[in-house]
């Protein structure tokens, strides 16, 4: 693999780099920042209203000691340190931030933003649990122009239609983007790894106009492109990894890396750092309000139930990315999750008949041998499936 | 600990014949409680209640059944079944 | 003999595990409530039907079925039961509250679940509780993350309907709920045959009111300085209120009532004057969980009001009774529905509305906040609860605990020390 090229940052460099872009884009550009913790927001209403957005997702240790003395223990680590970054005052992103935009997803989400909601400006999406129901998309699409209405109010603007339409259609580009540099995992020999890939994604969020962040991800593209021609066509592949579960961003050290460093690739990820995200686009053709409540809606995620599209999801993915070995990622006490463990490796293992390993784990350090010993033995055992 | 105390429990074949007997005994006024009859003591009858006597009551209780044909299966004396501190729950 | 054990095993169920879960009842039942003395004299009908909970009324449900009504079993205070009733349909509670259930549901589960998913999950497994073994159709609702995943678990072999709760309690949520309930109606039509008119609906709503009132009732009398029921009996009421007949229930909370009245004109108290008086808040008490009331009964103190859904949730707030059309009794009933303060909406200040308010009413001396393990909603609700009660000026207790009994000597201390406080 190739170095990267000096303009390309790792997600820490770019979330270092963005304090000083984002304060820059507050101070000099005028501009208003919005912290947003979740796939569910629909960005496209803030970008319109002219503020700039940032995730405030909390991917480290840092914060959860702090975030203990208000929340129980029994929080999933994201959560925790989120809210522990932002009580402490130790995240520049969250300080910046003029106003939280956040949604009803899990318990723990939920729960948290009313204490969140004492420290900045929290404005709260009732997002139903049922997708499928035409009372969920009413009650969805009148969240929509609720959240239009709190953005203008409180940067006092105007969203205009042309404004939003303009939004979503850069968007949208930004997610066909996207959505082709996910696809590079389907070479094989995959040109990526998994660990970039996420990292990629993640560092894409500290980029602050969607002109940029689409710039760069066409880029490095089209260099995976030509790596791939010269150094890997024709090569045998690594055992190929899909990733699903939780957001991995958090344990991406002992997880990802550690799966790439014990000979596999990563090449897929059925997450929120993956296509489950991003592979729906907003209709461009009809009113823009129910375009977005529709295409937010859609996405697939455990908090929502029944939650099928996950399984098909998965089925689509194994298949199109030939992968060799499913690993599943549980965030400590993510109930959601945990609870779709059961019927996911259920249908992974015994329906689609790919091997998976189930790796619940937090963000501290402490099982991380325990953890490189759990993925050795499965690789090895993935490598003796292929011969 | 307090002493254990002896109390008596009244079996029953089924409900009906329990609550007869019950009603018949309130009827003379004489105490007596629905109780889940204790597992030990139940024998192959299926789960259900029984009446629950204290010592005091018990001559009582077998007279007023001898005078009034009160019907039931059969009377157990049962000792330190109901321990408030025990902590053993379901 | 009344052969429950033919009925049992028509129905499916593991009888050899089924005797063991029979036999940890009576000793239980026997330390919690035949320990007790002076107890209210109508109290023999709940030590009926808790003497044979896997009895009478499964056997009733069953005959009700052969002639052709059917069963619906819930988990949750947000269910509608005006609508199942309204199409003719049976409502029985299905919340798991042992631990003998537990390991069952960790069959299936996270651990990290609270005992009451994983018992219901459990019981359910396991075949060893009737009532899920009877119950034509479960209803559940999106309330609670375990919850919502657990019914996707359950519904695989019964049909499973799930309402979709809203999150927050704004206009447009009542409106939501109004259309979920609707939606709810049509399928309990469908499922059972019967049209649900407006006449019927609204005969249904009067009885369900009615229930409200008789359990109502009952908690008023436990506002009298003389306390003429413990916390205990009054919690068997509740968890029984869920299973039974709901014009029987009221008929029976009526006559417990009109006792407990009577004992207050006659000043008869089950506890000494100046027992302490406990409210306890949290996550709900599904039978046979009585541990908790236990504790605090034997600590010396005594529990007046329970704020939780086997308590004021299930009966406060009446339905509007004049509404004529489907349209509006549909919107009715959300509009009460959505009066219920859980920890699973955000936010949910009317919950500390609801305690403060109780505080004062019940003429309370310490709040005992407690919620099941696992439970984040109500966990992180403590804070702000006990935030608000210090305010006020009132001693607060916050306490997490399970279904196991390896606690017990724990909760004795911590609740022993703090009602030695209040008496200080």
């Amino acid at each position: 693999m190739q170095d990267l090229p000096k303009r390309f940052e790792t997600y820490s460099e770019a979330r270092r780099n963005g304090f000083l872009k984002i304060r820059d884009l507050k101070e000099q550009a005028g501009k208003h920042v919005v912290g947003i913790f979740c796939s569910y927001t629909p960005v496209e209403l803030i970008t319109a209203a002219g503020a700039v957005y940032v995730s405030l997702c909390g991917s480290s240790e840092d914060g959860i000691a702090e975030a203990e003395k208000y929340l129980p223990n029994n929080y999933c680590p994201l959560i925790k340190s989120s809210y522990g970054l932002a009580v402490s005052d130790s995240c520049p992103y969250f300080y910046f931030s003029d106003m939280i935009v956040a949604e009803t997803t899990c318990d723990g989400k939920k729960k948290m933003y009313e204490l969140m909601g004492r420290l900045k400006p929290t404005h709260v999406m009732a997002l139903p649990h049922n997708p499928s129901l035409e009372s969920s998309e009413n009650l969805w699409l009148s969240e929509m122009y609720r959240l239009k209405e709190a953005l203008e109010s409180q940067f006092n603007v105007a969203i205009t239609e042309e404004d939003l339409k303009a939004a979503i259609h850069q968007k949208n580009l930004e997610r066909q983007a996207m959505v082709k540099l996910y696809e590079i995992g389907k070479l094989k020999p995959s040109p990526i790894r998994g660990y970039e890939l996420n990292d990629i994604v993640s560092a894409s969020s500290f980029i602050f106009t969607g002109e940029e962040r689409l710039a760069l991800i066409e880029e490095r593209r089209q260099q995976l492109i030509a790596d791939y021609e010269t150094n890997y066509k024709g090569k045998a592949s690594p055992p190929r990894i899909l990733i699903t579960g939780c957001p991995v961003t958090g344990v991406s050290d002992k997880v990802l890396k550690e799966i790439e460093l014990q000979g596999a690739n990563v090449v897929a990820f059925e997450n929120c750092s993956g296509p489950r995200t991003q592979s729906d686009l907003v209709d461009e053709t009809i009113d823009p309000y129910k375009a977005l409540a529709k295409r937010y809606l859609g996405i697939s995620c455990s908090v929502m139930s029944p939650n099928p599209k996950r399984l098909e999801t998965l089925a689509s993915m194994i298949e199109e990315y030939q992968i060799d070995g499913v690993v599943e990622v549980v965030l400590h006490c993510c109930h959601t999750f945990a609870a779709e463990s059961f019927g996911v490796k259920e249908f992974v293992r015994d329906k689609l008949g790919i091997p998976i390993l189930s790796i619940t784990t937090d963000y501290s350090k402490g099982d991380s041998g325990q953890i490189a010993t759990r993925i050795g033995a499965f690789i090895e055992m993935l490598q003796l499936n292929l011969g | 600990m307090p002493e254990p105390i002896l109390r008596y429990y009244i079996l029953f074949t089924n409900y009906e014949q329990g609550l007869a007997l019950h009603a018949l005994l309130d009827e003379h006024g004489l105490p007596n409680r629905i109780a889940p009859a204790p597992r030990c003591i139940q024998g192959k009858l299926s789960c259900g209640m029984s009446l629950l006597i204290e010592q005091a009551d018990i001559d009582a209780v077998r007279l007023c059944i001898d005078e009034q044909k009160g019907e039931y299966y059969d009377i157990v004396p049962l000792i330190g079944q109901i321990q408030p501190h025990r902590d053993k729950y379901c | 003999m009344s052969d429950y054990v033919q009925m049992w095993k028509d129905l499916g169920m593991d009888l050899e595990s089924h005797d063991t879960l029979c036999q940890v009842l009576p000793t239980a039942v026997g330390d919690v409530f035949l320990s007790q003395e002076n107890r209210p004299k109508a109290m023999d009908f709940w030590d009926l039907v808790i003497s044979e909970v896997h009895g009478i009324r499964p056997a009733e449900l069953i005959e009700e079925q052969k002639k052709g009504r059917k069963v619906f079993g819930t988990f949750c205070v947000y269910v509608p039961d005006e609508v199942i009733m309204a199409a003719n349909g049976i409502v029985t509670g299905l919340c798991g509250g042992s631990q003998f259930w537990v390991p069952g549901g960790e069959a299936v589960l996270p651990k990290s679940t609270c005992p009451l998913i994983k018992a219901s999950v459990g019981a359910r497994l396991g075949r060893t509780c009737p009532f899920f073994r009877i119950a034509d159709m479960y209803v559940g609702e999106t309330t609670c993350d375990g919850k919502k995943k657990a019914y996707e678990i359950l519904g695989e072999d019964v049909p499973m309907y799930v309402m979709d709760v809203p999150q927050m309690k704004r206009p447009e949520d009542i409106i939501k709920w109004k259309q979920e309930i609707a939606a709810f109606a049509k399928r309990v039509e469908e499922f059972t045959g019967n049209e649900i008119t407006p006449e019927k609906l609204g005969d249904a709503i009067h009885l369900a009111n009615e229930k409200r009132k008789a359990l109502q009732r009952v908690y008023d009398c436990r506002k009298s300085e003389y306390l003429p029921i413990s916390g205990r009996d009054a919690l068997l009421m509740m968890q029984i209120s869920f299973f039974d007949d709901p014009a029987r229930c009221a008929e029976m909370c009526n006559r417990l009532a009109d006792e407990l009245e009577q004992r207050i004109r006659d000043h008869v108290s089950v506890v000494p004057v100046g027992t302490k008086r406990i409210l306890v808040t949290g996550t709900p008490m599904a039978v046979p969980n009585w541990k908790l009331h236990h504790i605090i009964e034997t600590s010396g103190a005594a529990v007046v009001c329970e704020e939780m859904c086997t308590g004021t949730r299930y009966f406060e707030n009446l339905v509007d009774e004049s509404k004529t059309t489907l349209d509006e009794q549909f919107m009715a009933l959300s509009e009460r529905y959505m009066k219920t303060n859980c920890a699973c909406f955000t936010p949910n200040t009317g919950r500390i509305d609801d305690i403060l308010r109780m505080v004062e009413e019940y003429k309370v001396d310490g709040v005992i906040d407690c919620s099941l393990k696992f439970c984040c909603l109500y966990d992180t609700e403590k804070y702000q609860v006990s935030r608000a009660l210090k305010k006020a000026g009132v001693p607060v207790l916050s306490l997490e605990t399970d279904y196991t009994d390896t606690d017990a000597e724990q909760l004795r201390t911590r609740i022993g020390a703090f009602i030695e406080m209040l008496n200080a």
